[in-house]
């Protein structure tokens, strides 16, 4: 369900398909492992088909674990649809989103 | 002296003192010369609240100085004023302007919570640098009775994660401000706190279009999966805030239960705005028939709803559609034609662009423009179209089919670009031109700048080369 | 604002919008105000069902009711968002302080002009206030308001207001003022009667007649769109207006540090005053 790559200390996850209740806690859980060897995650969503306000939950409790784990989480690539989620719900204001991987990355 | 060096690393901050005389600038800037191993020198105006033009020039020589020991020049905490006597000079685009709110006190931050302008940066700004100082006075502006504050003083505290402010928050829910409810509704909902849903409810159902939305969007993070039924039968409430806000939030837990509730809603709500809500909620959901349900939609008689399902069709790449939407590239309202474009530069190939092609003469405007923009999306090289239509009368015409070209054959923008950026009558057409030719950089890109800058009578176009020339 | 999606604009999208605005209402919008223009114009663009701020553009320029978007448009970016009550302690300050103050000097008349009133939100603000605190008993209260906007004045003079503009308010105090119209709530025509409404520009010399002599003005949020020429006349225009003693409120933003020295300010705790000197 996502690919890791490696780029410079720096993990980026491609997470593919859909983002539910299911799917996002098995991302959240696997995303987590990844800070065993990793400061920052970059998330992004561009293979991201589809996604509901219970995948929205589990990436809320991602962000919650990895702030305790005082560790970097940042979203990037994502659609309209998948952003106005973020927006209408005011977490845009709590991630850090970005357009581009690049941007996350920079 | 009414300046200060701060030295961070290879980081320098100059903080001026009000009313600082442009001869002290000028030491400042003569000062910088000797510095060494510095990668950014920021300037900070913040208690700056007016500049003299003679002290523009020290600013100038500051940055000339800077460039010369390798560092980046700054300006940072411009106030209005300052910047319109900037902007007088024409040195706005000059100077990298920036905003540095570690200069600022906790105090006079919170204070900034009053500018609507300011607040949303400034609240990222403290919970990003979230501390026991910062804390300790969000937790006073909840005592006071000022709801601008209040308002976000309870959002910074959620994007911080302050847990430990949630009961304290929760209080909040009962407040007779509607400002300050829709505040902690939010930041309850990012919390995750379903010990509140029942409470956000009763927000929600006063109808309040204030807090409607906010109620919404916490309940949908809050869902379980008995919300579906329940939202379903606000559907049908009478007041209108709430028939929306109960939409929004199926949208967001997008279900099997929630679709087929707001597939039933369609049919049965009678006003055309909320219908087009409706429409555009329907659209967010990856499900068959949803393209049905927009197809449909075009045939209504509200134009309201056709535009909502054409958009709604361009959102969703209604790949199966395709026949439908071209067919609509002609539709009577202009703006469906629009979005019709619109979904078929998403989703056409080269071969459907052919029909874009020849709909082009029959169609108003900004049909007309959709399509140039459109084709640029659509792989395959239409220059020879293009070329028909670039001396077209309309500004933006031309100013599409300098993208488009862009797009697919840089050669032929190239050329395009570099003549309508010397000869076109529309600034528009030649800002665009400029724009292009900048990620091109053709040979001779700087001659023509400095020509262009001494002729052409538009400040933007020339603001535009000013900022190029000082990038190359 | 919170939970409108912001629709990012374009450097190109942003110089023509900017073009539009200042041919139509000579207001100019500096490069760093973008978001400003994003913030307020988002949610207009996805009712329109739009994706861009392209699309907003050419709406502006090719549809039908183009006029008729000019004017949302222009609503959208010069009315400050405004609202029942906005920053209170100025207007405590001024019922708990400077008005007592005017009749302790044996005072019985007031005059205050609200010189950018939009649509009606400040004045009638004061209105209520004066009224909770009993003055209009004590003096003979008269409370001016102005603006440039025919539109906004014909929303103030209806008295007609949605829920939007109560954000800051009690519900005691829209229960007491306020009468349920539809959607709408009705100001009490008796609070309504407070205020007198007239068209004016801050920059027209025959302003000063207009408005005669003035004990207090409040003028919030309005500098920041003038040039500093601009500025000065507008508050050389109130000190010309106001008696001694005279009293300036402006927005919390706002200062007339090099602007004006026929002023002096006071911190009062909840914010500042400007006194004429």
């Amino acid at each position: 369900m996502f690919d890791v790559q490696d780029n410079g200390g720096k993990k980026v996850v491609f997470v593919k398909g859909e983002v539910n209740a299911q799917t996002g806690s098995d991302l959240k859980k696997g995303i987590l492992e990844l800070y065993n060897s990793a400061s920052s995650v970059v998330i992004s969503f561009k293979g991201v088909v589809y996604m509901n306000s219970s995948g929205l939950r589990e990436i809320i409790d991602l962000l919650k674990s990895v702030n305790k784990l005082k560790k970097e989480l940042k979203l990037c690539e994502m659609s309209a649809d998948i952003r106005e989620m973020f927006t209408f719900t005011g977490l845009d204001k709590v991630f850090k989103i970005y357009d581009t991987q690049a941007q996350a990355l920079g | 002296m009414s300046y200060k060096f701060t030295r961070y690393g290879d980081f320098l901050k100059i903080m001026v003192e009000q009313d600082a005389p442009f001869k002290d600038l000028e030491d400042a800037a003569r000062e910088i010369v000797n510095l060494k191993d510095l990668k950014r020198i920021s300037l900070d105006l913040k208690n700056c609240y007016y500049i003299q033009s003679k002290a523009l020039a020290a600013l100038i020589a500051m940055k000339k100085n800077s460039i010369k020991i390798g560092a980046e020049f700054i300006v940072s905490n411009v106030c209005d004023n300052v910047y319109q006597v900037m902007e007088m000079a024409n040195l706005t685009s000059y100077f990298t302007i920036e905003e540095d709110f570690s200069s600022y006190t906790s105090d006079e931050l919170m204070e900034k919570f009053f500018q609507p302008d300011y607040a949303d940066r400034v609240s990222d700004f403290i919970a990003g640098s979230y501390s026991d100082e910062f804390r300790a006075k969000l937790l006073e502006i909840l005592e006071m009775p000022e709801p601008e504050l209040k308002f976000y003083a309870i959002l910074t505290m959620g994007k911080a994660h302050d847990y430990s402010a949630e009961e304290r928050i929760k209080k909040e829910l009962d407040s007779d401000i509607p400002l300050i409810v829709k505040a902690s509704v939010l930041v309850l909902g990012w919390f995750g706190d379903s010990g509140s849903k029942e409470k956000i409810y009763q927000v929600l159902e006063t109808g309040n279009e204030e807090v409607a939305e906010a109620a919404a969007a916490s309940i949908s993070l809050l869902s379980d999966e008995s919300d579906a039924e329940r939202l379903g039968r606000l559907l049908s409430s009478h007041s209108k805030v709430i028939r929306i806000a109960a939409i929004q939030a199926m949208t967001l837990i997008n279900d099997d239960t929630c679709f087929g509730l707001l597939k039933d809603a369609l049919d049965k709500e009678q006003e055309d705005d909320v219908k087009a809500v409706l429409i555009r909620a329907v659209s967010s959901f990856n499900k068959a028939g949803v393209s049905d349900i927009l197809i449909k939609g075009l045939d209504s008689k509200s134009i309201k709803i056709r535009e909502a399902s054409a958009g709604g069709l361009a959102k969703i790449k209604a790949k199966d559609k395709l026949e439908d939407i071209i067919s609509r590239i002609t539709d009577t309202d202009a703006w469906v034609g629009y979005f019709a474009v619109k979904a078929c530069g998403e989703i056409c190939s080269a071969t459907e662009a052919e029909r874009l092609m020849s709909s082009y003469d029959k169609v108003e405007e900004n049909v007309k423009l959709a399509i140039v923009d459109a084709l640029g999306k659509i792989p395959g090289d239409f220059s020879d179209f293009y070329m028909t239509i670039l001396d077209n009368g309309n500004e933006d015409i031309r100013k599409e089919v300098l993208s488009s070209l862009l797009h697919d054959n840089k050669e032929n923008a190239k050329e395009a670009a570099i003549n309508l950026f010397a000869n076109d009558s529309s600034w528009i057409v030649r800002y665009k031109a400029l724009e292009i030719l900048e990620q091109i950089r053709p040979e001779g890109f700087r001659d023509m700048l400095m020509a262009r800058l001494t002729v052409d009578d538009s400040k933007y176009v020339k603001d535009k080369i000013q900022a190029v020339l000082e990038e190359i | 604002m919170i939970t409108a999606a912001t629709i990012k604009i374009k450097d190109d999208e942003f110089v023509e919008l900017k073009d539009i605005i200042y041919k139509n209402a000579a207001i100019s919008f500096a490069d760093s105000k973008k978001y400003l223009l994003e913030n307020r114009l988002s949610k207009r663009l996805q009712e329109l069902n739009f994706t861009s701020f392209k699309d907003y553009i050419y709406y502006l320029k090719y549809d039908a009711k183009k006029r008729e978007e000019m004017e949302v448009l222009l609503n959208q970016v010069t009315i400050n968002e405004t609202y029942f009550l906005r920053e209170r302690a100025q207007m405590d300050h001024m019922i708990k302080t400077i008005i007592p103050e005017l009749l302790n000097s044996g005072k019985r008349s007031v005059r205050i002009w609200s010189a950018a009133c939009s649509s009606g939100e400040e004045p009638y603000s004061l209105a209520i206030l004066l009224n909770e605190a009993g003055l209009f008993a004590k003096a003979n209260i008269e409370i001016l308001a102005t603006d440039i906007n025919t539109e906004v004045l014909n929303i103030a003079q209806q008295g007609l207001y949605r829920t939007i503009s109560f954000r800051g308010v009690p519900p005691m105090i829209q229960d007491k003022y306020f009468s349920k119209d539809g959607f709408a709530f009705k100001l009490d025509p008796n609070i309504m009667n407070k205020v007198k409404f007239f068209q004016g520009n801050l920059l027209n010399p025959m302003m000063s007649v207009k408005v005669g002599r003035l004990d207090i003005i409040f003028c919030r949020n309005v500098l920041i769109y003038f040039d500093i020429p601009a500025k000065q006349k507008v508050i050389e225009l109130f000190h010309k207006s106001l008696g001694m003693p005279g009293t300036l409120y402006l927005g919390h933003s706002e200062t007339l540090n090099k602007i004006s020295e026929s002023f002096r300010m006071e911190n009062f705790g909840g914010g500042i005053i400007y006194k004429k000197i």
